[in-house]
């Protein structure tokens, strides 16, 4: 994993793919794609990143990764409540589809990089 | 003949075989993967209509397939995809507290 | 804000899962994470109070994001879900309570997962929609894979992965049948399809019947699918052995309810039902013959409890589905009671065999509730196994042979739970040198247990009252038109019939002690069920299904 072809290829693609992510993401509610498809190929783009330069030096991002899904949670739950407050049922459409797009899009992309770091320990507690 | 339910049908069965009669825990849940990729195969090739194209709203463009299943098969492979995972971390926890793979092995 | 209530109910214990993850990150105590779940689980009790006012004024429905009726996702609250939700509601409350004090140096992610795992009950039971039904099936039975491993380590993964394969395939069978009923009617809202599935031919009836059939019979564990089971709710710790034997497999038949309720044009169906539901009732206490293990016995027999429940079903008359629904929360109210007792059982005494046990009176509140939980499940007249179990019975009179087999399962399950009795409480171990001192289990454990037992008996002594205004509407959603029903209370004849069984049942027992050797030999035979040949049966019986249903129409 760790030849000198690899490694500079990656630091080469690594700002398209995450560019590519973003337009799939924002660009959802009227193509193709959305909030779970453009998180996962976020995601795939920062797992090359892990994958190609060792994982212990992204250990220290856990607890910023927890931080944004227990806030997409939250936020979601808002936006359908807000629903209620403005007189009709929850999660109606007051124009915030966008929204969660994004919302969700974050939530995906690191969902898959907490599940990759996680599983990843178990080799860290053999060395 | 080969049309996407035919096709679907048959992933099922070699998914199906292949929970029966393999040893190897990885690869059962390999199978499960794949009885799961021929059931969105049989979803998305049920909406099917003769010469129309895909569902995207162009003006002037009124014979498209049927776009329901397609949504429902979004959520389908978000569930797969969380099970595959939740599998293979029971795995990964099977094979320390084992040290083997074989599922007649582990008693 | 009364017209809101349902999404609250589905909602809350979700909000009450994120803000205790979010409390769990920035600090380690755990008091505020178990005050949050508290709430969470505490508020919908009075959601469903309230609802009941709203409930005489007829089925409540509730469309999510606006859109209208046949192409919404709409949550239906009618008299069976909201039963189910009521009592699951009571079930999940008390577990949490129990399990406080059980379950010792476990952080916060043990309530986040016990959260997320009612939330899915709750959309279950009140969802109208049959891909939601998938949806919250999955959310419930997820995190109910993740909380068996809280128990020994070994054995519960074993069991928890086996579970998980199987319980994937029920999933994908009731995938495709969705699959074939959508392309043939064209919407998913069950009261539309309930409307139109007469248009559909009677091959394709066929499939789709046999597909969900194996999905509801791997969910509720019918005997030929019946392998997951034993292993997955024995191996978990009590309070979560309390909830999945209690609620979640009755959500295999809730589905089956709903199912059946849809109209299926096919004959020969009662029969197929009832003779499945029989030989389950049969085959649970025939496999809780060799064991010694107390929480794999009360696992046996949930397999059998279920099959009078699907026999009850299957009868199609008002007195049977009446029966099978109130079998259903008398079910949930011991069963929950016996798992409860049986952990505090092993807290105190750190074993599960029932040779080992010899408690004898140091336990005395354990000791009343499981003798008032043993005989509601025997169906002794005044506690409530009585009430569902003699409805159900005297639904198949006109079927001699199924009736018989219904009264061998009885007797069966007097034994077992009689040699229990014996081996836990009365007589001593083996190794006398080892006997501690037992004493009581403590407050928080024994408040659930006495709350239970006094259910067992509010339930069995006023069954005219959950009758009238619960019950019998609920099963209005098979049958149209129910004619009321008054269950005598102190019926001599039936008492005599009980009174039988429990003798029956303890020759049975004697028999069991002194022939122990010989039953050890069929121990052998019986566990040699691993994931393979699990697997393999299931589909044979399923294509024998598919051929049966073929020949008969």
């Amino acid at each position: 994993m760790t030849s000198r072809i690899i490694k500079t290829i990656t630091r080469v693609l690594f700002p398209f793919i995450l560019m590519f992510g973003i337009y799939i993401i924002i660009y959802g509610h009227l193509s193709p794609g959305g909030g779970f498809q453009g998180g996962v190929i976020l995601a795939m783009a920062i797992m090359l990143v892990v994958v190609v330069y060792g994982h212990n030096r992204f250990q220290k991002f856990v607890p910023y990764l927890l931080f944004i899904e227990i806030v997409g949670v939250i936020l979601f739950i808002l936006i359908g409540i807000s629903g209620i407050a403005s007189g009709r049922q929850f999660l109606v459409n007051l124009g915030t589809i966008p929204l969660l797009n994004i919302i969700i899009g974050l939530k995906v992309f690191s969902g898959l990089i907490l599940m990759y770091l996680f599983l990843s320990r178990w080799e860290l507690k053999n060395d | 003949m080969i049309n996407g339910l035919n096709i679907s049908i048959i992933l099922f069965l070699v998914g199906l075989y292949g929970i029966i009669t393999n040893k190897n825990v990885i690869r059962i849940v390999m199978s499960l993967s794949i009885i799961g990729n021929g059931v969105v195969l049989f979803f998305i090739s049920l909406g099917f209509v003769e010469d129309s194209v895909a569902p995207i709203i162009i003006p002037g463009v009124d014979n498209i397939v049927d776009p329901l299943p397609q949504a429902l098969m979004l959520t389908m492979i978000v569930i797969n995809l969380c099970l595959t995972a939740l599998a293979l971390t029971i795995v990964t926890w099977l094979y320390h507290e084992f040290g083997t793979l074989d599922i007649g092995e582990m008693k | 804000m009364i017209d809101h209530l349902p999404i609250f109910l589905l909602i809350t214990p979700l909000i009450s899962a994120i803000f205790l993850a979010f409390f769990s990150l920035f600090s380690k105590t755990e008091k505020i994470q178990k005050i949050t779940a508290f709430i969470g689980l505490f508020l919908p009790f009075f959601y469903l109070v309230l609802l009941f006012q709203d409930l005489s004024n007829g089925v409540m429905e509730y469309n999510i994001g606006g859109w209208i009726k046949p192409f919404a996702i709409t949550l239906v609250v009618d008299e069976l879900a909201f039963t189910l939700a009521f009592i699951t509601s009571i079930i999940t409350f008390l577990s949490f309570i129990y399990s406080l004090k059980y379950m010792k140096n476990k952080d916060g992610k043990f309530y986040f997962f016990f959260l997320i795992m009612v939330s899915g009950l709750y959309g279950i039971f009140l969802t109208g929609d049959i891909f939601n039904l998938y949806v919250f099936f999955e959310l419930t039975v997820v995190s109910s894979y993740i909380l068996i491993t809280y128990g020994d380590k070994k054995v519960s993964l074993k069991a928890s992965f086996k579970y998980l394969i199987v319980g994937s395939l029920a999933s994908f069978f009731f995938l495709l049948a969705i699959g074939l009923l959508y392309i043939k009617i064209g919407l998913l809202n069950i009261e539309y399809l309930s409307i139109h599935i007469h248009n559909i031919d009677t091959q394709t009836q066929i499939v789709i019947f046999s597909l969900f059939l194996g999905a509801v019979g791997i969910k509720a564990a019918i005997i030929p699918f019946h392998g997951w089971l034993v292993s997955a709710h024995s191996t978990a710790p009590s309070p979560i052995s309390a909830i999945l034997s209690g609620i979640t497999v009755k959500t295999g038949v809730y589905i089956f309810i709903r199912i059946f309720a849809l109209g299926f044009t096919l004959q020969n169906l009662n029969e197929m039902i009832m003779v499945l539901g029989a030989i389950t009732a049969l085959g649970g206490v025939i496999g809780a013959l060799v064991e010694w293990d107390i929480k794999r016995l009360l696992a046996y027999h949930t397999i059998s409890q279920v099959g009078f429940i699907i026999v009850g079903i299957g009868a199609f008359s008002t007195i049977g589905i009446a029966g099978g629904i109130y079998h259903i929360v008398n079910h949930a109210v011991f069963k929950g009671l016996l798992f409860l007792c049986a952990g505090a059982i092993i807290y105190r005494t750190g074993t599960k065999d029932i040779r080992e046990h010899g408690i004898g009176k140091a336990m005395p509140i354990t000791l009343i509730t499981y003798i008032i939980a043993a005989l509601s499940i025997s169906g002794i007249t005044p506690f409530n196994g009585a009430v569902s179990k003699s409805m159900i019975e005297s639904s198949v009179y006109n079927y001699p042979l199924i009736w018989l087999i219904l009264v061998f399962a009885s007797i069966g399950t007097v034994a077992h739970f009689s040699k229990i009795l014996y081996y836990s409480f009365i007589k001593s171990p083996k190794n006398f040198k080892k006997k501690k001192k037992y004493q009581e289990v403590p407050l928080s454990m024994q408040l659930p247990m006495l709350i239970l037992a006094f259910f067992c008996i509010l339930l069995g002594v006023l069954p005219n009252l959950w009758l009238d205004n619960l019950i019998l509407p609920a099963s209005s959603s098979i049958i149209s038109g129910y004619s009321a029903i008054q269950i005598k209370f102190l019926d001599p004849l039936h008492i005599l019939k009980e009174w039988i069984i429990v003798a029956l049942g303890l020759i049975l027992l004697k028999v069991i002690i002194v022939r122990s050797k010989d039953i050890d030999k069929l121990r052998k035979l019986i566990s040699k069920f691993n994931l393979n040949t699990c697997i393999f049966i299931m589909v044979i019986t399923l294509i024998s299904i598919l051929i049966f249903l073929k020949i008969a129409n």
